[in-house]
């Protein structure tokens, strides 16, 4: 009986320490706590993240190898050789060239960017997920559109907390952009994830002539997001005699699975 | 007291910065290797799983802090999964040994899978009216499930040879005759 009554009493501590955390967090009051501990592991994660990205790389670089032929071997070994003599080199021009790119796109437009570093991934394994490390403090909100290179557009904004958020990719299975084919009709469809593996675009009626090669860009329908954000090029289309619309895949000029350094677009008037 | 405090947050921000900065960027099997469970596993078998259900729900609510579904999944997933460790499977494996770490950290892996990927399910079902079947398959591929099982049964037996020859967890008992 007393260990039933002991087995009760630590249970009933469990729920309480759930019941102290959940309210903590929707009520505030450990909001302090969460964001230290988010400053803590912000940086091991910012390390850990380019550490496991080099190592993915060496694995992918490891995998490729086997399956190119002789010449393009000789060419990797040459560059993987000189890559670390102009690691630095390479860090500051991409930088730079970051920087003068968001310069250009700041001036085009009623939208004022914010840089971000990628420190990790969403812990959603079902999910496309990247962390972040601006928050709401650098005036990040929900449905801001996330940038790569040259206003090419790679997610949505889903999470704001206030030193970091998390952006779910356009490759994702459950994200959605309005977009339209740069062709003479300039097609409307919907983009979606491909379980990670891909992009496609929805909802294309059977009437409209596209090709492969066009470019897809953001429609501008979206409040948050602005128009003309390249998302990719027309790789193949697939439509049935019976089906109301058609499907394209797309080729994104991103790859998704080595992200470090992104955008954020936060409209000027927010 | 201070230093176990001090040693168990490193080992959450560990288990924290693995799941979200390392893992899913490694590549092949690697990506399998769940430290949240492996750690879980070993805490309550080495002191009860009743404490592991405790730092099932700290190490979820920083977990959380990185989780795109809403703020209590990985709370939810982890707590029950060592919930119903605790209330069924500690009466079937009752022994420290090799061969039932290997079972718990199987029996954790699948139980915390499930209830992550129905809360995720509920959650589409409740934001977009989306009843999103193909979670379910992506989730539970026999091919993943064979690997992730065999990776992380190999990662246990490493910790549990490590805690074997460093430290007097694991004693083996020899039966002379």
């Amino acid at each position: 009986m007393a260990k039933m009554t002991s087995k009760s009493k630590q249970f009933a501590v469990i729920i309480g320490i759930a019941v102290f955390i959940f309210s903590g967090h929707f009520i505030g009051f450990l909001r302090p706590i969460e964001n230290l501990f988010v400053a803590v592991a912000r940086p091991v994660q910012s390390r850990l993240y380019g550490l496991s990205s080099n190592i993915s790389d060496l694995y992918s670089t490891w995998m490729t190898r086997l399956e190119q032929n002789k010449k393009v071997e000789e060419l990797e070994t040459r560059l993987n050789q000189t890559l670390i003599e102009r690691s630095q080199l390479k860090i500051l021009e991409e930088e730079n060239t970051f920087l003068r790119q968001q310069l250009d796109f700041v001036e085009e437009n009623d939208f004022s960017l914010v840089a971000a570093r990628v420190v990790g991934l969403g812990v959603d394994e079902t999910a496309k997920d990247i962390v972040l490390n601006k928050g709401r403090k650098a005036g990040v909100i929900i449905g801001a559109p996330i940038v790569a290179q040259d206003k090419i557009i790679i997610g949505k904004v889903i999470s704001v907390s206030d030193y970091q958020s998390i952006a779910r990719l356009i490759n994702d299975h459950n994200s959605q952009l309005a977009a339209k084919i740069l062709n003479r009709d300039r097609t409307i469809g919907l983009i979606s994830g491909v379980f990670g593996l891909g992009v496609k675009m929805e909802l294309i009626p059977q009437t409209e002539k596209i090709v492969t090669g066009d470019i897809v860009v953001t429609s501008g329908m979206e409040p948050l997001v602005p128009p003309g954000l390249v998302i990719g090029t027309i790789d193949a289309v697939t439509a049935g005699d019976e089906d109301i619309f058609q499907e394209a895949s797309l080729r994104s000029p991103v790859n998704f699975d080595k992200l470090t350094l992104v955008s954020i677009i936060i409209p000027k008037n927010k | 007291m201070i230093l176990t405090v001090v040693k168990n947050f490193l080992l959450i921000l560990l288990v924290v910065v693995w799941e979200t900065a390392m893992r899913r960027l490694l590549p092949g099997w690697l990506a399998s290797i769940n430290l949240a469970i492996i750690f879980l596993v070993y805490f309550g078998i080495l002191k009860h799983f009743r404490l592991s259900i405790i730092y099932a729900v700290i190490l979820g609510a920083f977990l959380d802090l990185y989780s795109p579904i809403f703020f209590g999944a990985k709370i939810i997933s982890l707590s029950f999964t060592f919930f119903i460790i605790e209330l069924i499977f500690t009466r079937l494996l009752t022994n420290r040994s090799v061969y039932a770490v290997s079972l718990f950290v199987v029996v954790a892996l699948f139980l915390e899978s499930t209830i992550s990927v129905g809360l995720k399910f509920i959650y589409l079902l409740i934001k977009d009216a989306q009843m999103d079947y193909s979670l379910w398959g992506t989730s539970f591929h026999w091919q993943y499930w064979l690997t992730a099982s065999i990776i992380n049964i190999g990662i246990s037996m490493i910790v549990f040879l490590l805690f074997y020859f460093f430290s007097n967890q694991f004693k083996n008992i020899l039966l002379q005759r």
